[in-house]
């Protein structure tokens, strides 16, 4: 059934259908996502011409001989007839803007997308695909859940496909699962939440049960915006929400990006792939810096208008692509991490975000982890050592949030984790504390191959104020407790907790934030050239050296009193 | 050459290779700027592709051949998908101005007055333009709405009945004609079309909403014996637990309820019931596709 003029049912707007079209069918008045066809679908993402269809054999299996109101055959039959698709699920090659895929997909057209014998098929036969030609997989999902009518055997292909996903996530091959609206039930609940990259469209309805099952359940009112896509970006189940227009490019961008850190894997000179960097040098020799008041360094490393993470991620790498989520309970802006390039090296870039405005530091909660953040730092590092990207972390922060959430939602398990989880990747590991080094909250993204600071920054146990309460019985002590702590650049080389310090320019970063990037580039320029050299068993060995020493009998350097060093 | 080139490009278009059917075109104009029929052909398959000068080509044909209606309907093809409505609606009104009776313009100009306001204009239009088609078109589809939004709810069952006669699988009329049978009161029609809508959606668990619409029906009537028959179907179908204020409704009426609790009221349960309908709306709500009849004959 067609019609020249679609009304829009998001805004009531009467639109004509090559206009409608031409906009990759979204409403051109409202933005309203209409939904697709799997091959419109196919025909928006894929290069032209490109799908290879092997499929063909593909067919609903009537494992139950089901009958209810009519025979299953015959519903499959009309749904044949309705969408003109043999089996309501399609799977083959193509390329997009030339990078080699295997797809698969769900036409939510035929019998709801449910997925029975013939869907499950789809999906497995191009995981196994994918697995045995090393082809990242993309899937899109369209499904109202299992097919009834075929039973446990239905219920059986979330087993099937979940596995063959996992094999392929073994290999190191990456998966995208588009979820496109509706995705619900078996289909969510197996292959289409499994993707290494989550990606959906504003408003798509995803979630496990229907909105209406869990009204009835809970008997209260659902939220507005709930189980929309936008709502599982908030609490962190999606990486990237993207408007139809950019998911082609979107895509694109993750599988050049993957190619390249492929190539980079194979490569026995990834160094050779870190771009020239004009910045100055980083600094390893203590006497080589200015003594400063470490009050006054606490001050700077403070101030709102420093560069924080995402400036950096601008102008010190290319192609910064941001993934949000924990996949377990909330998306906390607090911390940001993405994929990027340093050059031609791939990275995955993580870093506390403070936010330079009212609003966007409340938003972030003032660069305050909660333990969701961290969550995500760990799952964007499981996400480095699966494709061999080294990690870049950027620290600043007062610290981990001390709040009763995330108590109960386990801070210090997730401080905890993450600090083990970075002891033990084996990739390349670099940290930069761009601004406040705040004790554990700071740590739990700094167990790394290498530590450095910028130059107006400071590490520290606890907050100068706090241990002026605490040991100094007066919190008007904080000048002197910053000096007692040793907190500033020079000492914390001396120490060896820092392996080199980058040099801002006059007045600090935040006079001339491009040349203090320059300099961060530089520096990691210079310590992953170093680092890329080596395997990740001489990795692991050494990092693990370097935390080993700190109290060491022998081994810790040990400093003199505050008035003999100054 | 010309005429081979032209005959090659019309035969790509018609296949769909939209492509080589403007390179083809354009080639050839290069040797003759003024062909109307290839900047005719030019420009239509520009439109398909969204190029940019393909309007130019077309707006270059209306001038040469200004008395040709279909010069007229492309223009206004090529404005309407760039979403320039005014400029779209003067090139349908001036093919209409050459064949009175074009249906592709009286629809185009139906909706270029609805959006902007003039719902006299664009129903008036857009009667004029099913008049002359069988039953499915875009006009009648769109009148529905419009009539449903000024008021004229049996105008709008009238239109929804033909567009579900020659499309009988279409769930978006058999909704119509359920909801708007009911509106004004015509319950065997209505009922008709509920128990339409079981036949043809044939999505899992939507059997209730058909089942929710045929006990509207029977509230209506005061049919107390068949609502709680269909309640209690309803029931055993219905996984989200909503038809269960329905059904202790429909027993209260027939005198089979118990006295624990008050019952909910006529006015809750049928709030209930609309809210249904109006659900399984929204899931169709996206049902019909946008693709075009034949444009160019």
């Amino acid at each position: 059934m067609t019609a020249e003029w679609r009304r829009c049912p998001a805004c009531d707007a009467f639109v004509y259908w090559k206009r409608l079209k031409r906009n990759l069918s979204v409403c051109p008045e409202c933005n309203h996502h209409f939904r697709l066809h799997l091959q419109e679908r196919l025909d928006q993402l894929l290069d032209e011409d490109s799908f290879e269809d092997l499929g063909g054999e593909l067919e609903s299996i009537d494992v139950l001989s089901f009958a209810d109101s009519k025979p299953y055959p015959e519903r499959v039959e009309q749904a044949r007839a309705k969408t003109g698709s043999a089996a309501g699920a399609r799977y083959g090659t193509a390329t997009i803007d030339g990078h080699p895929v295997v797809v698969a997909g769900i036409d939510f057209e035929f019998i709801g997308g449910s997925m029975g014998s013939a869907a499950g098929e789809a999906i497995t036969r191009a995981a196994e695909l994918a697995l045995e030609t090393q082809t990242p997989l993309l899937v899109i999902s369209a499904s109202g859940g299992a097919r009834m009518q075929e039973g446990c055997v239905s219920l059986m292909q979330m087993a099937k496909t979940s596995q063959a996903i996992g094999r392929l996530g073994e290999a190191g091959v990456l998966y995208i699962s588009l979820l496109t609206d509706p995705t619900y039930g078996g289909v969510s609940a197996s292959f289409a939440t499994l993707g290494d990259v989550l990606i959906s469209e504003p408003k798509a309805h995803i979630g496990f049960a229907g909105p209406s099952v869990i009204e009835q359940t809970i008997r209260q009112k659902l939220p507005e915006g709930f189980q929309t896509a936008d709502f599982l970006l908030e609490h962190g189940m999606l990486d990237l929400l993207e408007p139809r227009e950019n998911l082609r490019r979107t895509i694109r961008n993750l599988l050049d990006l993957h190619a390249r850190a492929e190539a980079a894997r194979t490569d026995g000179d990834r160094s050779g792939r870190l771009p020239e960097a004009d910045g100055q040098a980083p600094v390893d020799d203590p006497a080589a810096l200015e003594r400063r008041d470490p009050w006054e360094i606490v001050q700077t490393a403070r101030a709102i208008e420093r560069p924080h993470t995402l400036d950096y991620a601008g102008m010190v790498f290319d192609d910064f692509l941001e993934l949000h989520g924990d996949r377990l309970f909330e998306e906390d802006s607090a911390i940001v991490g993405g994929l990027a390039r340093l050059g031609e090296l791939p990275v995955v870039l993580i870093g506390h975000q403070k936010g330079s405005t009212t609003s966007e530091m409340v938003e972030r909660n003032f660069g305050m982890p909660e333990p969701e953040g961290y969550r995500k730092a760990m799952r964007l590092m499981r996400y480095a050592a699966k494709f061999g990207m080294p990690v870049v972390t950027l620290v600043d922060t007062a610290g981990a949030y001390p709040g009763l959430g995330a108590e109960e939602r386990g801070q210090s398990n997730a401080i905890a984790e993450s600090i083990m989880m970075m002891s033990r990747l084996p990739i390349p590991l670099v940290t930069v504390v761009t601004g406040e080094g705040g004790s554990g909250g700071a740590l739990a993204l700094a167990a790394s191959d290498r530590v450095l600071m910028l130059e107006s920054a400071y590490y520290s146990v606890i907050s100068p104020e706090g241990c002026a309460t605490i040991l100094f019985k007066d919190a008007a002590a904080a000048p002197r407790a910053a000096a007692a702590l040793r907190i500033t650049a020079p000492d914390l080389l001396r120490l060896r907790v820092m392996d080199a310090v980058v040099p801002e320019p006059e007045g600090g970063a935040q006079s001339d934030p491009p040349a203090a990037a320059a300099n961060v580039k530089a520096a990691l320029v210079d310590t992953l050239s170093e680092l890329l050299r080596l395997d990740g068993d001489t990795l692991l060995e050494r990092r693990y050296d370097r935390f080993r020493l700190f109290g060491a009998p022998g081994r810790q350097p040990v400093l003199p009193p505050v008035e003999e060093s100054e | 050459m010309s005429a081979d080139a032209l005959e090659e490009a019309r035969a790509r278009f018609d296949s769909g290779d939209f492509k080589a059917s403007r390179r083809m075109a354009i080639e050839a104009l290069e040797g003759r700027p003024d062909d109307v029929e290839l900047l005719r052909i030019a420009g239509r398959a520009g439109v398909e592709l969204g190029a940019e000068d393909a309007v130019d080509q077309l707006a270059k044909v209306a001038e040469l051949r200004p008395d040709e209606v279909e010069s007229w309907r492309d223009l206004g093809d090529a404005h309407a998908s760039d979403g320039r409505t005014a400029a779209a609606a003067e090139a349908f009104r001036r093919a209409l101005e050459i064949d009175p009776g074009d249906e592709t313009s009286l629809t185009a100009l139906g909706h270029t007055a609805y959006a902007t306001g003039n719902e006299g204009d664009a129903v008036s239009y857009l009667e004029q333009a099913a008049e002359r088609s069988a039953g499915a078109s875009s006009a009648m589809i769109s009148l529905v709405d419009m009539y449903r939004e000024m008021g004229q709810p049996e105008e709008a069952l009238a239109a929804a009945l033909k567009i579900a006669q020659a499309a009988p699988d279409d769930m978006a009329a058999a909704l119509d004609v359920a909801e708007l049978s009911l509106s004004v009161g015509r319950l065997d029609e209505a009922a008709q079309a509920f128990e339409r809508i079981r036949e043809i959606d044939d999505l899992a668990d939507h059997d209730v909403y058909a089942l929710h619409g045929l006990i509207q029906v029977e509230i209506r009537r005061d049919g107390w014996e068949r609502a709680l028959e269909l309640a209690r179907e309803a029931s055993t179908v219905d996984r989200h637990g909503r038809t269960a204020s329905v059904l202790a409704f429909a027993e209260a009426q027939a005198g089979e309820g118990g006295d624990d609790e008050p019952p909910p009221t006529r006015e809750e349960v049928e709030g209930l019931l609309a809210a249904s309908l109006a659900e399984h709306r929204q899931l169709h709500a996206e049902d019909r596709r946008a693709e075009s009849k034949e444009l160019f004959a």
